[in-house]
This record gives structure tokens, C-alpha cells and sequence, in this order.
């Protein structure tokens, strides 16, 4: 067979270039077959080439597909017509045999390369001359399209028929033409530029024109939020979180205080503390001789910053109520509220000590650094300031919580290191004050006082304490002024 | 949006248009439609693109799914850039002729080089199929 093509004469109409079977090939019959067929070509396809002209014309009966090389279609109705095909001069000793995909070329034995060199329209099917205006001879009075001017007319050249006769996939000239000496290839060139320029032109439109979505139900899933994402796979679910800590992935709904807790710290780091640093610096500095304006001046800034620091604490959240709170259940705003206190304000210092005793509990129960004690110097001074009264309401604040009865609010400052040594150095300085022999205010008699001291003695004698910071030696003291010998003796071993 | 930051993820590159070289050296070009955990891959309007120096050319194969493990790299396209390489698009039978040749050249000199090792008492083993080890 190989040699069999070798043998072949050089047909006198280099078109014909074919197979051997084709030898009787051109003839009217075949004419007139690449006439229908050429009607089946709709050029003006749009998904080939964009937009239709003005006139559509009505696809002829099967139904054309584009005249891309990927489509299947073309191979079906060719079937019945042995077109030319286009083989290159280098070839020209192969043929049939390189087709069918001995040797090397085993790409084509593959149907997709097939489809494209035997799918492609020939020059004969696309030059105008040859083409006859067949539909007007089927009908005799009018054209079957009457807005389609004969083929046979010379056009201009459009880009889709560049493309066709030029492009990529073009039908080849015929084979006296060597590959080397390329006619078509400036053509080609100039195709593509136009292509791109074309192309830029349309960028906005074509932004809409984007490939059809697929929505399959495993991408519509993603536009939930989910912290561990599910695939299901052929060997099981896997599921993938972050690689920082799974467990952080699955706690999600923590998400929230996580943020707020470190927007606090920022806070802390990046704003307070350098202002607290400025007033610990001028503190130093005081002792240095200053002139008097410079001393009422750095005073006064002093001051300032002191105010901030205290109202940024106070008021983090405009819509939260826990004022200090959140600064409170750090160990970095333990610390700074530690060093800030010396500073404040009497009354802004109280407050201080109002809020911590207020939120025992809670503090307590978020101080897993056990960071509190590191408070306790500071409020240890301030409680020495109390007035007896003050110290009352203090002690008030640390048993009266909200959602805890007296006896838990004590029971847990009892088991907390913090807690315990805060209650004993209220005691303490509630015992300094009596003893003192200052004519104290009219609560020292009131039925509230003794109360308080009665409830929290109690509450002592019978609970287990744990180790306090600071013992105070006047506590017992103060027991015996309002507690009978047995219960004293009870928490003296107690304590 | 990264759903679940610190991980890489393909979800984001579904219905883009993609260049995926395999382990037998394709190079496949089309619209990612489909991924798992292994990821293997579903392409559609898939075109096989065959580069011999400059030229290339394209086949078209539709619809292609990509057992994972063949990948070797997977990258996106910029379909909206302006094509301004110099690479220029040839006919199938052209490339093919192309890429036929080129192995052919890279035989004849496999060969004289196996010959002139041999001469000289050398043998090289050929590393020939990479997946035999």
C-alpha cells in the first residue's frame, strides 16, 4: 500500500492531491456536493466568529455547527465527498500512510487530530469562483436566500474569513508550495494582531460574556462560613481547618472574644503603656530641680496622662457597661492598672478597688495566669485610705454579687490566694480604724457593720483557706471585738 | 475569600481558565470545573497544546479528567492579557511534523553518544521511564 501512493501520478490539478481511491474524483458530482455543503457552512455562525449580520440567515436543515476545528461535526457529512486533503510537499511520499498513524506518528491514529485534518474545508469549498449559486438554480424565480448575495461575488476580506482561509487550521495551498516559503504566514501574523486588538477593544464587554458557571452543590456550599471544611472524598470525609490549632477551628463561635481580647491587648500594648511610662518617667524626674513653671507644667501633663490612661480604661466599649473588666481579665491590664493606681485620684483609686470587689468572682475565675496578686500592693495602700464607712462598702460590694449568693461570693475569695488576702487586708484595716480610737461614723453601730463582720468571720471559721499572700496579725483582734471566744478559737486555727 | 486561613485550597480556581502540565509531559489547557481532595482534576473545553521551539498547536479534547497524582504543576491563565508572545500557532500536521522531527533529532544523537560511550568501555544507564523505580 505505501508504495502503491508513491506510485501516483502527479494529478495536472494540484487541489486533487488525495487518496487513491479519489483518482476519478473531480468531476460535476463532486462540484455540486461541495456546493450543497458549502451552503451548510454558516460563516456568519456566532459562536464561531460574534455577532450576526443584520440579516440572519436561516440555518439550512441539519443544522450547522461551527466551523471551529473542535468540532465533531464536520467528519459525519464529509463522509460522502473524499475531499482533498490537504497533505504538505514533505509528506507528499507518505500520505495515506502517515494518516493512518504508522511509524512515529501515532498522534494520528488519535480521533481528535482526525476530526481536525479531515474536518477542514478545502480552498475549493471556500473559493467563491468555484462555488455555484446552487440554490438559485433549484427555484428558477428567487433565491432561497434572498438577502445572500451570490457566493460566487467577490466580498471583502472580514477576519472570520481570514481566519478561515488563513488561519491555523486553513486549508493548505497546494503542495508545490514548500514549508519554508510560507505565503500565508505574514497573513497568519497579522490575523493574531487583530485578533488581540480586537480583543482589547471588547475587554468590557466580554467581561460579561464569561464562560457558562457551573454551580454544582459542593461550590454552592462554600458560601457558608464553616471553620472546618468537609470534603467528601472517595475514601471518607476529610476535613481540613487551619494548621495553627484545630481545636481554635472547631471553637469558632469563640471567635468574638478572642477578637475583643486582642483588641485590648493592642490597646494595652501600643497606646497605655507608653503613656503610663511617660508618667512613671516624670515621676523620676520630679526629684530632679526643676524650676517652678516647669514643675507646675510636667505636673499638669502628668495629670493629663493619668486621666487618659484611667479613661480609656474605664470606657473601652461604648455599648459594653463592664467598665474596666476587660482590662481587668489580663495579666498585661493587671499590670498596668497595678502601676497606674499610685497615680490616680482618691476617689478614682476607690472606684478601682469598687470594681475588683464587685467582680470577684469573675476575676477570679478568669485569672488562670494567677496574675492577681500582682494588684495587691497597690490596693493594699489604697484600702490603708478607706475611710470606715468606705471600707464598709467595700466589704459590702465583695459579699453582695449578683448572681451569687454571700456565702459563695466568700466561699470562693476563700479559695482564692487574691481573693483571701484582699478580704483579710479589709479586715485588717477595719480593725486599724477602730482601734485607732478616732471618733468613727455612726455605722460602726449600725446592724449592717456587725453583719457584714459577722457573716464574713463565719464564713472563715468554716471554710478551708488557702494560703493568703500577706497575714495580717490584728485580724484576730477584730474577731474578738465581735465574735465569742469558741468561734474565734475556731478560726484562730483556722487561719 | 479564604474560608479557612493558613490553607491553600483550589476552590478559588474553579471556572478559570487553566494550564496544567502532566507527568508525561502534556500540557493541557482549559476551564477548571472540578476538584477533590486528591486533586484530580475535571477540565472543560480542554485543548492539548504541543510547543516545539516556537511554534505550537493546539488539539482540541473536550472534556478531561486528570487523575491528581499526574500533575506536576497547575497555574492559572490571564485570559483577559494581551497575547504578545512570540510563540506562533501552526497547524496540527505541522507540529506533529514539528515534534516527530525534534525526536528524531534527539535520537540521532542519543544514539552517537551510546556509541562513542561504547567505544570507550562506558554504559550509562538510561533513566528512560521515571515512574520504574
Amino acid at each position: 500500500e505505501p508504495d502503491k501512493v508513491s506510485e501516483a501520478p502527479w494529478p495536472e490539478n494540484g487541489d486533487a492531491w488525495s487518496d487513491v481511491e479519489n483518482e476519478a474524483g473531480m468531476d460535476c458530482e463532486l462540484l455540486q456536493a461541495m456546493a450543497e455543503e458549502d451552503e451548510e457552512i454558516n460563516v456568519y455562525n456566532e459562536e464561531t466568529f460574534g455577532m450576526l449580520p443584520s440579516t440572519p440567515s436561516p440555518p439550512p436543515a441539519p443544522g450547522p455547527k461551527p466551523l471551529s476545528p473542535s468540532s465533531p461535526r464536520f467528519s459525519p457529512p464529509r463522509q460522502r465527498l473524499q475531499r482533498p486533503t490537504r497533505v504538505p510537499t514533505w509528506q507528499r511520499g507518505r500520505g495515506p500512510r502517515w494518516r493512518r498513524g504508522q511509524g512515529r506518528g501515532q498522534m494520528f491514529e488519535d480521533p481528535a487530530v482526525m476530526r481536525i485534518v479531515e474536518g477542514r474545508p478545502s480552498l475549493m469549498s471556500l473559493d467563491s469562483a468555484i462555488v455555484d449559486c446552487g440554490p438559485a438554480t433549484y427555484t428558477g424565480s428567487f433565491p432561497f436566500a434572498p438577502s445572500r448575495p451570490c457566493p460566487s461575488t467577490p466580498r471583502p476580506l472580514t477576519p472570520k474569513i481570514i481566519q478561515l482561509r488563513f488561519g491555523a487550521n486553513s486549508p493548505r495551498p497546494s503542495p508545490v508550495y514548500s514549508p519554508t516559503v510560507n505565503p500565508v504566514q505574514p497573513l497568519q501574523e497579522y490575523y493574531r494582531r487583530l485578533e488581540a486588538k480586537m480583543a482589547e477593544e471588547e475587554l468590557g464587554i466580554r467581561s460579561k460574556k464569561e464562560p457558562p458557571k457551573l454551580t454544582t452543590p459542593y461550590i454552592t456550599k462554600t458560601d457558608a462560613y464553616a471553620p472546618v471544611f468537609h470534603i467528601e472524598g472517595s475514601l471518607g470525609q476529610v476535613a481540613v481547618s487551619t494548621c495553627y490549632s484545630p481545636r481554635r477551628a472547631i471553637g469558632a463561635e469563640l471567635k468574638d472574644t478572642r477578637q475583643q481580647r486582642l483588641e485590648i491587648l493592642s490597646k494595652i500594648e501600643k497606646q497605655l503603656f507608653m503613656v503610663l511610662l511617660e508618667v512613671e518617667e516624670s515621676e523620676r524626674t520630679k526629684t530632679s530641680i526643676l524650676s517652678e513653671a516647669e514643675e507646675r507644667r510636667l505636673l499638669e501633663k502628668t495629670q493629663r496622662n493619668v486621666e487618659h490612661i484611667y479613661s480609656q480604661l474605664q470606657h473601652h466599649n461604648s455599648d459594653s457597661g463592664a467598665e474596666f473588666l476587660p482590662f481587668l481579665s489580663v495579666v498585661k491590664g493587671k499590670k498596668l492598672l497595678a502601676r497606674l493606681l499610685p497615680f490616680l485620684k482618691s476617689d478614682s483609686a476607690r472606684n478601682i478597688l469598687h470594681i475588683v470587689a464587685s467582680n470577684l468572682p469573675t476575676l477570679m475565675s478568669r485569672d488562670t495566669e494567677e496574675a492577681l496578686p500582682v494588684l495587691y500592693p497597690s490596693l493594699r495602700n489604697v484600702i490603708g485610705g478607706l475611710t470606715f464607712s468606705q471600707l464598709i462598702d467595700v466589704l459590702k460590694d465583695l459579699t453582695s454579687s449578683e448572681s451569687l449568693s454571700t456565702y459563695e461570693c466568700l466561699s470562693l475569695a476563700c479559695q482564692n490566694k487574691f481573693g483571701l488576702t484582699l478580704l483579710y487586708a479589709l479586715l485588717s484595716h477595719g480593725e486599724k480604724l477602730l482601734s485607732s480610737g478616732v471618733p468613727l461614723e455612726p455605722s460602726i453601730g449600725d446592724f449592717e457593720t456587725t453583719d457584714i463582720i459577722f457573716q464574713v468571720a463565719g464564713q472563715l471559721s468554716q471554710c478551708s483557706l488557702v494560703e493568703p499572700l500577706l497575714l495580717p496579725s490584728n485580724l484576730l483582734t477584730l474577731f474578738c471585738r465581735y465574735l465569742d471566744k469558741r468561734t474565734v478559737h475556731q478560726l484562730k486555727s483556722n487561719l | 475569600m479564604n474560608y479557612v486561613p493558613g490553607t491553600a485550597s483550589l476552590i478559588d480556581d474553579i471556572d478559570k481558565k487553566h494550564l496544567v502540565l502532566l507527568r508525561d509531559g502534556r500540557t493541557l489547557i482549559g476551564y477548571l470545573r472540578s476538584i477533590d481532595q486528591f486533586a484530580n482534576l475535571v477540565f472543560h473545553q480542554t485543548v492539548e497544546r504541543i510547543h516545539v521551539g516556537k511554534k505550537f498547536g493546539d488539539i482540541p479534547r473536550g472534556i478531561f479528567i486528570v487523575r491528581g497524582e499526574n500533575v506536576v504543576l497547575l497555574g492559572e491563565m490571564d485570559v483577559d492579557k494581551p497575547c504578545d508572545t512570540i510563540l506562533q500557532q501552526v497547524s496540527i500536521e505541522e507540529i506533529l511534523e514539528e515534534q516527530r522531527l525534534q525526536q528524531q533529532a534527539k535520537q540521532e544523537t542519543e544514539k552517537v553518544k551510546m556509541q562513542v560511550l561504547k567505544d570507550r568501555g562506558l554504559s550509562i544507564p538510561k533513566a528512560d521511564n521515571l515512574d520504574e523505580y
